[in-house]
C-alpha cells in the first residue's frame, strides 16, 4: 500500500514536471516576460499550440495506459495489449479508410471509431463460443489484427499519392495536430473509461486464479470480460481517432506500473500516469529534433517502448534468480 | 445444508457427459464421488459448484434452484477447490486466502475486520499460521493444497466442494489433507463433497460414496455398501479384492 502510494506520487510529480517542461520548451521557447506583458503571439502559441498538444499527449497516454493494463490483467497475459490483439489495427484501418474516402482528415474520428468497433466486434464474435477465454481470444485478436493491417496496406497502395501520404503520416501517430475539440473528446473518453474500468477492476483483479475459481467465488466472468473488452476497444479507438496509433504505449504502461508498485493486477491509476508520462516523454523527444525538425511521437513511443521492455525483462530475470 | 441434483443432463463439446443424473449429498457429512476417468465425476462436482450450467435438470441448494439465486449469494453457501488452479506469480499465502472473501466484498465494500478474522481462522485451521508471508508458487505440493483449502474455507460456507484434493501428493500428504478435511467436517460442521481417485482414501474418510460410470450413478450409500467387489468390477472393469476392516474404518481394496 505504502509503495503504491509512493509510486502514485512519484508518477504524478514526474507528469507535472514533464508537462510544465513540455509547455515551456518547443521550436521557440515561451518568452515569459513578453507573455506577461500581453503579447498576443506568445499567448496564441501557448493557448492554441502548446497546451492542447501537452494535454492531448497526456490524455492519450493515460487512455492507452488504462486500456493496456486492464486488458493484460483480464487476459492474464502481458502480451495482450490492445496493439497486439487487433483493437488498434481496427481503428487504424477505419481511420485510413476515412482519410482515403473523404480525401481529408475531416472524418478520421468516425472512421477510427467505426473501424475500432467493427474490429473488436469481429474478435469478440469469433471468441464468443468458448465464453471469451483468454488465450484463444489473444490468438484470434492477433490474426484479426494482421488481417486489418493488411487491409490498411491494400487501401494505401490503391489510393492516390497525396491521400496515401496523408494516411501514412496519420498512421505513424503523433500530437502535432492537437486542438481543443480533440482535448475535450479525449477528456470525455478518459473519464468514461476510468469509470467503467474502475467499476470492473474488482472482478478483473480477482480472475487470475482461473475461471472455475472466479465463478465459484460469485464473479460474473463473462460479463466482466465483455464489458472490459468493449471499454478498452472504445478507449483505444477514441485515442486513435485523435492521434493515430501510438505503438507500444498500451503495452508498456501496465508492466512499468506493476514494477513500480510491486503489485499485480490492473493498478489503474499508476498505469494511467505511466502512460501519460511515456506519451509526454515521447512527444518531447519528437519535438527536440535538430533545427526545429519534428518527428512523429509514434516513432519515439516505439523506440522508448523497446528500451523499457528490455529494462523490465532484465529486472525480472535478475529477481527470479 | 441440503444439496442435490435432479435429472442433470450436461453436454460438453458435443459429448454427453451427464445423462439424467440425480443424486443427494449427505448433509453435514463427507460425500465422495468415485469412478473411472471420464465418467463425469468432475463435471458433477462442477455442476454442484454452479460452474457448469446443466442443459437440463436442476441443482438444488436448500430447496432453491442454484441458477435462480444470485451468484454471490450462492458463493456464500458453497465453496469450491479446483483440481489444478493457476497460481499467480508472486502472490503470498495470506493474499491468496484473502481471495476467499470475494463474495462478501465489492468495489464499494472493502476488506474489514470480519474478513480478517475469517482469513485468520482459515489459516489456523489449515495449519498455515507461520506461512502467511510465503509465496504460494514456492510452497511444496502439500502446503499448497492446504493453502487452496484455506482459501475455500475463508469463504465461510456451509458446503465445501473439493476436486481431487490429493492428486500429485505423496502418501503422507494425502493422509494429511484427508485428516484436515475430516477435521473441518467434524469441528465446523461443513458438508464436504469431493472427487477422489483413490478408493481406499474414499473408503476411509467418507460417510457416503457415490459410484459413477458413464455419466450415471451406479450406486451410492455408506462406504461398506458401495465399496464391494461387484460394484468395483462394474465401475472399473477389473477384478479387485475388498477386505473388511474393523467397524468404522471402511473396507480396503487390493488389486486381485
Amino acid at each position: 500500500m505504502i509503495r503504491s502510494t509512493g509510486a502514485l506520487w512519484a508518477m504524478s510529480l514526474a507528469l507535472t514536471g514533464l508537462a510544465a517542461a513540455s509547455v515551456a520548451v518547443g521550436s521557440a521557447p515561451v518568452d515569459w516576460p513578453a507573455l506577461i506583458a500581453g503579447s498576443t503571439l506568445e499567448r496564441d502559441i501557448l493557448l492554441h499550440l502548446r497546451l492542447p498538444r501537452v494535454l492531448t499527449a497526456a490524455l492519450t497516454g493515460a487512455i492507452l495506459g488504462l486500456a493496456g493494463s486492464a486488458l493484460q490483467t483480464l487476459l492474464r497475459n502481458p502480451l495482450a495489449a490492445p496493439d497486439v490483439i487487433g483493437f488498434s489495427a481496427g481503428a487504424s484501418a477505419g481511420a485510413a479508410a476515412a482519410i482515403i474516402l473523404a480525401g481529408s482528415l475531416s472524418l478520421v474520428w468516425l472512421g477510427a471509431l467505426t473501424g475500432g468497433a467493427l474490429g473488436a466486434a469481429l474478435v469478440l464474435a469469433l471468441a464468443w463460443r468458448g465464453g471469451l477465454p483468454g488465450n484463444s481470444l489473444i490468438l484470434i485478436g492477433v490474426t484479426v489484427g494482421l488481417m486489418l493491417t493488411a487491409a490498411t496496406d491494400v487501401m494505401l497502395s490503391f489510393s492516390p499519392g497525396i491521400q496515401a501520404a496523408e494516411t501514412a503520416r496519420f498512421l505513424t501517430g503523433g500530437f502535432a495536430a492537437a486542438d481543443w475539440p480533440g482535448v475535450a473528446w479525449l477528456t470525455v473518453a478518459a473519464a468514461a473509461g476510468a469509470l467503467v474500468l474502475g467499476w470492473q477492476r474488482f472482478s478483473i483483479d480477482r480472475m487470475d486464479l482461473g475461471d472455475d475459481i472466479a465463478l465459484s467465488q460469485g464473479l460474473n466472468v463473462r460479463r466482466t470480460r465483455l464489458v472490459t473488452l468493449l471499454a478498452t476497444a472504445g478507449l483505444v479507438s477514441a485515442s486513435v481517432s485523435i492521434t493515430g496509433p501510438l505503438p507500444f504505449l498500451s503495452f508498456l504502461a501496465g508492466p512499468i506500473a506493476r514494477v513500480l508498485t510491486r503489485q499485480g493486477g490492473t493498478v489503474l491509476a499508476v498505469s494511467a500516469l505511466t502512460g501519460a508520462v511515456l506519451a509526454l516523454g515521447a512527444d518531447m523527444l519528437a519535438r527536440a529534433g535538430p533545427q526545429g525538425m519534428t518527428l512523429p511521437a509514434g516513432l519515439f513511443t516505439a523506440a522508448l517502448g523497446g528500451l523499457s521492455m528490455i529494462v523490465i525483462l532484465i529486472r525480472q530475470t535478475g529477481r527470479s534468480r | 445444508m441440503e444439496l442435490a441434483v435432479e435429472h442433470l443432463d450436461v453436454t460438453l463439446s458435443g459429448r454427453r457427459i451427464l445423462k439424467g443424473l440425480s443424486a443427494r449429498v449427505q448433509p453435514g457429512g463427507v460425500t465422495t464421488i468415485i469412478g473411472p476417468n471420464g465418467c463425469g465425476k468432475s463435471t458433477l462436482l462442477r455442476c454442484l459448484a454452479r460452474i457448469v450450467r446443466p442443459d437440463a435438470g436442476r441443482v438444488m441448494l436448500d430447496g432453491e434452484d442454484a441458477w435462480s439465486v444470485d451468484p454471490r449469494g450462492f458463493a456464500r453457501k458453497v465453496a469450491f477447490m479446483s483440481q489444478s488452479p493457476s497460481v499467480p506469480e508472486g502472490l503470498h499465502v495470506r493474499g491468496l486466502v484473502e481471495r476467499g472473501r470475494t463474495p462478501y466484498l465489492g468495489a464499494f465494500r472493502p476488506f474489514g475486520p470480519d474478513d480478517r478474522a475469517a482469513v485468520d481462522d482459515a489459516l489456523a485451521a489449515c495449519g498455515l499460521d507461520g506461512l502467511d508471508g510465503r509465496r504460494v508458487d514456492r510452497l511444496s505440493g502439500g502446503q499448497r493444497q492446504r493453502v487452496w483449502i484455506a482459501m475455500a474455507l475463508a469463504q465461510s460456507t456451509p458446503v465445501l466442494l473439493l476436486d481431487e484434493p490429493t492428486s500429485f501428493l505423496d502418501l503422507p500428504h494425502q493422509i494429511e489433507v484427508m485428516r484436515l478435511v475430516r477435521r473441518l467436517n467434524e469441528t465446523q460442521r461443513i458438508t464436504v463433497v469431493m472427487v477422489l481417485h483413490d478408493i481406499n482414501l474414499a473408503a476411509s474418510y467418507s460417510d457416503m460414496v457415490i459410484a459413477m460410470r458413464d455419466g450415471q450413478i451406479v450406486t451410492s450409500g455408506a462406504p461398506s455398501e458401495v465399496i464391494r467387489a461387484d460394484v468395483l468390477e462394474t465401475l472399473f472393469g477389473v477384478a479387485l479384492t475388498v477386505h473388511t476392516r474393523a467397524a468404522g474404518r471402511g473396507p480396503m481394496v487390493l488389486p486381485i
